[in-house]
């Protein structure tokens, strides 16, 4: 997939690799590692008191009441989000006009505001019309649910557009309805398309209920917190937090990867539709902002 | 109606946490431009090592949540005794976070440049250093817009997290208000939407006559026409 920008190289070429490789280690890679490392040290990030209580019961307990927490309310918005973005890609493509415009002006809307805005839309102006306070976990899958629903819809736009026309007109010519079109044409070939994107927008939503955060839901970060406060080893439980996202990020992704392959590869339906997948890497990831 | 009167009477304030949005974002941006293209050019070169750099710092921020970077910054550094302002910890933060994003943006404008140019320009004998600078880069500035244009919108509105961080952007001023006087909630929060929407229309007309400044095939630059397809399908919904 890469452009590759030089040659595969020589004698000459590997010394000079190699060379440089030294070079990049010597005065690149060990003092950046060495002086971050070496400031962690003289504040004393290491010491045993601040990492033990991690091998601990009670720690661990708040830890995984936290991701759970955090896993909770992920997985509840993302369930609700696919629905709501079903709904918006559908009313997107209507046939009639008003609901199309308000289906895109939706869309448009909620990607343009900022989540943790619209998690204090529905923290702050939902109480104000019921006159009952709203639970963080409401607020936190609100938020998520708007903002990642939006993105759910665009993403199905661009899957069911990335089909030939010329399917749908095959399709229809053969006396089909629209609606089994839809389903029986459009949609099992967008899936493929779209499915690396779909997973990639997961991680953001995993990552972005971490939003939880700031209306004090106690999700994995604000049980951090409280391991934090009481012990005072704020970047240890950072690094243990991170490592956590981290671990089940790849986790995705790399589940993500082997269906992609297998749905690829696995049922030479490929050279059958002749639909030649985009290069679903082209954005390199991006979408996982 | 006494809620978009207390609006009013707070306009300073407001437009004073846009304006610290703004400078959040255009200092994160401008910092995390330049390290992120050094990051990039790093993961496309030939020397093993700063390839490793590059692909573990990009694996590492982009599967970390924002906040977490967040909280390493604005609650960590302090430990290390580094003591910033709390706006310097969120530039600091949102730099850490927005790299790794620009890093990957460019690398897909180098990569949707033509691969027979790049051999073309290997085969004429120049270096690494020139099919980079002087046929690779070039092409890549333009194809690198649109995705470019929405890492930017997305740290536009990521900036907003520092609302936990004792940063008077444009969302703590609207809790500030919000605490102060409860009738004016959905004034209050409709004029915040509207500001990010009016920032978000300012960044997309840029980044529209940008790309319309750099379109070879405009006003009389045409040349041999230059094949530069693939850009916009690299944009991508950010």
């Amino acid at each position: 997939m890469a452009v590759v920008l030089f040659d595969e190289p020589g004698p000459r070429g590997r010394r000079r690799i190699l060379v440089g490789s030294v070079l990049a280690v010597v005065l690149v890679l060990v003092p950046l590692v060495g002086f971050v490392v070496w400031r962690l040290e003289q504040t004393g990030q290491f010491r045993a008191a601040y990492w033990e209580p991690f091998g601990g019961a009670g720690v661990q307990r708040i830890l995984l009441r936290g991701l759970g927490a955090t896993l909770r309310a992920a997985g509840l918005a993302l369930v609700l989000a696919l629905v709501l973005g079903v709904v918006l890609g559908v009313a997107q493509r209507a046939h009639v006009r008003p609901v199309r415009w308000l289906a895109t002006g939706f869309v448009g809307l909620f990607r343009a505001i900022p989540l943790v805005l619209l998690i204090f839309f529905a923290f702050l102006g939902i109480p104000r019309i019921t006159g009952n306070a709203l639970e963080p976990f409401t607020a936190l899958v609100v938020g998520l649910t708007l903002y990642n629903g939006s993105v759910f819809a665009e993403i199905f736009r661009a899957g069911i557009r990335a089909v030939p026309a010329g399917q749908v007109e095959a399709a229809l010519s053969i006396g089909l309805t629209r609606g089994a079109v839809t389903r029986l044409v459009q949609l099992p070939q967008a899936v493929r398309t779209m499915l690396p994107t779909l997973v990639s927008q997961m991680v953001v939503l995993l990552k972005d209920s971490a939003l939880g955060f700031i209306v004090a839901y106690p999700e994995l970060l604000r049980s951090g917190r409280r391991i934090y406060t009481n012990v005072g080893n704020v970047i240890p439980t950072a690094m243990v937090i991170a490592a956590i996202y981290i671990v089940i990020n790849l986790a995705l992704t790399g589940i993500a990867t082997w269906l992609e392959r297998r749905l690829r590869t696995g049922r030479r339906s490929r050279a059958r539709t002749g639909l030649d997948a985009p290069p679903v890497a082209a954005d390199g990831g991006l979408s996982q902002i | 109606m006494d809620g978009w009167d207390h609006v009013w009477e707070e306009r300073d304030l407001i437009l004073d946490g846009f304006r610290t949005t703004v400078w959040l974002t255009v200092s994160a941006g401008v910092l995390s431009l330049v390290l992120g293209t050094l990051l990039a050019v790093m993961r496309v070169g030939p020397i093993p090592p700063l390839r490793w750099l590059g692909t573990g710092y990009v694996t590492v921020v982009r599967n970390t949540p924002l906040t977490l970077v967040f909280i390493f910054s604005t609650f960590g550094l302090p430990r290390m005794e580094v003591r910033f302002s709390f706006v310097a910890f969120a530039i600091v933060a949102l730099t850490v976070y927005t790299t790794a994003f620009v890093c990957e943006g460019v690398r897909s404008g180098i990569n949707s440049v033509d691969a027979g140019e790049v051999e073309a320009a290997r085969a004429i004998g120049l270096p690494f250093r020139q099919v980079l600078s002087l046929v690779v880069l070039p092409q890549a500035f333009r194809a690198v817009i649109p995705p470019l244009t929405g890492v930017f919108n997305a740290l536009l509105k990521n900036t907003s997290v520092a609302v936990a961080f004792n940063v008077a952007e444009a969302n703590q001023v609207l809790r500030r208000l919000q605490n102060s006087d409860a009738s004016a909630t959905f004034p209050l929060l409709l004029t915040t939407a509207f500001g990010y929407m009016v920032l978000a229309a300012v960044l997309f007309l840029g980044s529209w006559l940008l790309e319309r400044a750099v379109d070879p095939e405009r006003k009389g630059r045409q040349q041999a026409p230059i094949p530069m397809e693939g850009g916009g399908a690299a944009a991508g919904a950010v």
